[in-house]
């Protein structure tokens, strides 16, 4: 027997019990070495332990848990595919919530930020009128208690010369 | 010579139709076997019965994408040695939470084997659930492409070529893993399998 026969008949003994005729033919090929023979019982008591090796313990019904764990995916899968059809139109539709969120936080600091901007323009204006009033000696600031009235003054539409000059003419001498 | 038609291939091709009852023959078939190989892969009784369960729903939910491009069988392991990876690897994610489940599981055990009805009398009898114990820790030992492909190579209806392809390795790479895997047990189990005991529960 070659050492390629052997291994053939090697590798078939991992998977089942030789014949007879195999084995001793695999005897044979292996008399010159004891410890051969040794290795090559140890080989077939291997395999046929492997063999018995027990099941592991199944419950009876478990083909019926496996049909029954099938229909249950059947169903979860129908009820997802039934609720999503319309957030499937448009996947943004889920993302409606968020989005107003975040909108409704930006306009916020849009508003925040323009409310800062006015009272630091308003706070500039202040100290430029103080300093222009402090410059050219016009006086304490409570003297343009009034400005906005008199500014807004040149804004209403006069009566013409002529008038003023009727008015004025009518009136007594002192 | 034509190859000879798989017939259960021919059953999946079955359900690919929608025949439940060709679904519920495949599990009967092959529920045993793929319980064996994922419970001794993650050594959990509850999580072997719950990860066996997904692996028939996963080819009840594929059937409409199965194709015969080999046997049915290598397709069932391939799956099933997956799911055994992805659960390993969930493992090392969540130590904790495994640990927990073996602990559940431990409680579990005793009820489960009272069901065994293979009680035998003394001395043989705890000389073999000795047996038994040293080669269940001598397998669980292995790693994992040793011990997958070593029981895979007990079943009859697996050729090297369909172990090769379930564990995506040549011939020859499977071959030399079921050697080496053996060497190791050999060398494991040689004071038990010396004392002949295992030969009183044969036949």
């Amino acid at each position: 027997m070659t050492d390629q026969e052997f291994n053939q008949l090697r590798e078939a003994g991992w998977r089942r019990s030789l014949d007879p005729a195999e084995d001793a033919r695999v005897r044979v090929h292996l008399a010159a070495s004891s410890e051969a023979q040794q290795d090559w019982e140890l080989e077939a008591d291997l395999t046929q332990v492997l063999a018995q090796v027990p099941d592991a313990p199944l419950p009876t019904n478990f083909t019926r848990q496996v049909l029954d764990a099938v229909d249950r995916e059947a169903r979860a899968k129908a009820a997802r595919h039934g609720a999503g059809w319309w957030a499937g139109m448009w996947p943004g539709v889920r993302l409606l919530p968020r989005l107003a969120g975040g909108l409704a936080v930006l306009l916020a600091l849009a508003f925040l930020g323009y409310h800062q901007h006015e009272i630091r323009r308003q706070d500039r204006l202040t100290r430029a009128l103080l300093h222009a009033t402090r410059a050219h000696g016009l006086g304490q600031p409570g003297i343009f208690q009034d400005f906005d009235a008199i500014r807004r003054l040149g804004q209403v539409p006069l009566p013409a010369d002529e008038e003023l000059w009727l008015v004025l003419s009518q009136a007594p001498p002192r | 010579m034509a190859a000879s038609p798989d017939p259960d291939a021919e059953r999946m091709l079955r359900v690919k139709r929608g025949d439940r009852e060709a679904f519920a023959e495949l599990v009967d078939k092959f529920k045993q076997p793929v319980m064996n190989l994922i419970y001794r892969t993650v050594h959990d009784l509850t999580e072997a019965e719950d990860l066996t369960q997904n692996v028939f729903v996963q080819v009840y939910k594929s059937a409409h994408r199965y194709e015969v491009s080999a046997k049915f069988s290598t397709w069932l392991f391939t799956i099933a040695r997956n799911l055994c990876l992805n659960e390993i690897r969930r493992r090392s994610r969540h130590p904790a939470e495994s640990l927990e489940r073996a602990a559940s599981d431990q409680d579990a055990l005793p009820a489960r084997q009272i069901e065994d009805s293979r009680v035998r009398p003394a001395p043989e009898g705890v000389l073999l659930a000795e047996l038994e114990e040293k080669i269940e820790a001598a397998l669980s030992a292995l790693p994992e492409n040793q011990r997958t492909a070593i029981l895979l190579c007990r079943q009859e209806a697996f050729s090297y070529d369909d172990i090769a392809r379930v564990l995506g390795c040549s011939v020859s790479a499977t071959k030399s893993l079921i050697h080496r895997g053996r060497e190791t047990l050999k060398q494991r189990l040689k004071p038990y399998l010396a004392t002949g005991a295992w030969r009183h529960g044969e036949g």
